[in-house]
């Protein structure tokens, strides 16, 4: 259908740039923007003019120079550069503007998600454990791992101590209506077995062992991505809230106090409508009720420093960012073909994927 | 000119334009780099020269302290003072500017 033609002509002005910022926002920006400069990460043909616009556009390419097309596949959520911890909406962000006499001296890069990427692995057990009886333990224990390196993992061992806290106070009749002991009968065989045998240390030397003996195509993608993901990621710690020391970034803590655990960046389950996806259910409706949540990754800049301590501190800030994206990228190929055998699974059985075939008692005592 | 004088001379210019190309983007590296500290020149708070001048003068301080205070009594003085009877024209009176 056509419409009218409307009586409003809105110009179209060539070479201006379509957002301004306050002083106020482009002083740190600016700071910030030498320094990315000094390092190579911007570029003099990213300046339009706009110190914010400048660091946007270098943080931009860096970004994607890294992997973030691949990470955007799987996980939606930010890694942002910002100079507060939390989202403030405009009266929020003035008042605090109004208390600040001085322009910020500290930035942050804060890495969040919006959701958590949903990984069921259960159908992808099978075929690791064809290859080796170990494999299965090994390779969750190396996933997993490397995953809590830049996020909040809600899995098994997430499911068990909610479910054991919340068995403590029912009776044993309520206890065998409940989803809870399904967490643990749902435990694969080959996890249950293996499982606890197997930490990091003694995962990885194990996969790259046995990558070279494997068979099956799905196998050997899988270790060959872990160990690209271990790798990337290798000498990186998560970079929780609470690691930001009050004396490099004062004032830090302050906003930290009333902040809630940060939420899940992913929810590893067996199947899609399993006990620990219950379980999960059950917290998730109850986070951020007292408050934002921390976000999962954040680490401070303080632009109160001489020019190359501020580029020692920005270069570590970028290559973590950098680890962090190019590691979940390979994640990110990995939750892909699990995802895809999970497809195959459900055409196998007959199911529709993320319907679930009976209510859980978490849905029943919601109604 | 031989073979040899000819790859000499492409190579010269090749490198002529390298050196260019280095200067034009280390000339530009500059210019970016000036314009951010311009930015947070801009942005440091500028020093308010009537405050200036008052460091130096503290007295006039004072008594400009003092006419405040005489202008605010004025402002918010109630219907009943009589001080503000004495300095306020009537109600609906018009004033001319500059009369």
């Amino acid at each position: 259908m056509i419409g009218l033609p409307i009586l409003t002509t809105i110009p179209k002005i060539r070479e201006v740039r379509w957002r301004f910022c306050t002083r106020r926002d482009e002083e740190p920006a600016a700071v910030l923007g030498k320094s990315l400069l000094r390092l190579r990460i911007c570029q003099p043909a990213d300046w339009s003019g706009s110190a914010v616009d400048f660091v946007e556009r270098g943080f931009k390419r860096f970004c994607n120079k890294h992997g973030n097309q691949q990470v955007k596949k799987v996980w939606v959520g930010d890694l942002r550069i910002m100079d507060y911890i939390f989202d403030l909406s405009a009266r929020e962000r003035d008042e605090a503007e109004a208390e600040a006499e001085e322009s910020k001296t500290v930035l942050y890069l804060v890495g969040d998600y919006e959701a958590a990427a949903s990984i069921p692995i259960g159908a992808t057990l099978p075929h690791l454990e064809r290859e080796h009886e170990l494999l299965p333990a090994a390779f969750y224990e190396a996933f997993t791992t490397n995953l809590w390196k830049w996020m909040r993992v809600y899995d098994y061992a997430a499911a068990k101590e909610h479910a054991d806290m919340w068995t403590d106070g029912l009776s044993e009749g309520e206890i065998k209506e409940s989803v809870y002991p399904k967490v643990e009968r749902e435990l694969p065989a080959c996890m249950g077995r293996h499982g606890a045998k197997f930490k990091a240390q003694r995962a990885l030397p194990f996969l790259h062992q046995i990558y070279p003996e494997l068979r099956s195509s799905i196998a050997r993608s899988l270790v060959k991505y872990v160990l690209e993901m271990d790798a990337r990621g290798r000498g990186s710690t998560h970079a929780w809230p609470g690691n930001v020391a009050e004396k490099d970034i004062p004032g830090t803590r302050d906003w930290l106090t009333e902040a809630e655990d940060c939420r899940p960046g992913c929810l590893i389950t067996w199947y899609e409508d399993d006990a620990i996806n219950s379980c999960f259910d059950e917290e998730a409706q109850h986070m951020g009720e007292n408050g934002p949540c921390e976000p999962n990754v954040l680490l401070g800049i303080n632009l109160d420093k001489p020019s190359k301590e501020l580029d020692r501190q920005v270069k570590k800030v970028f290559g973590h960012a950098a680890a962090m994206l190019e590691s979940l990228a390979s994640a990110a190929k990995i939750v892909e073909t699990i995802r895809e055998i999970y497809d195959e699974y459900l055409r196998e059985h007959r199911f529709n994927p993320g319907f679930q075939t009976e209510p859980s008692p978490a849905g029943l005592w919601e109604e | 000119m031989t073979r040899d004088e000819d790859r000499k001379s492409r190579s010269a210019g090749s490198a002529g334009n390298g050196a260019t190309c280095r200067r034009v983007v280390s000339d530009q590296f500059e210019r970016v780099m000036r314009e951010l500290e311009a930015v947070t020149r801009q942005s440091r708070p500028q020093a308010d020269p009537i405050v200036e001048e008052l460091k130096q003068c503290p007295e006039a301080f004072k008594a400009g302290e003092m006419i405040g205070k005489m202008l605010d009594s004025l402002k918010y003085s109630q219907a009943n003072d009589p001080a503000g009877d004495r300095y306020l024209p009537p109600a609906g009176t018009v004033i001319p500017p500059l009369a």
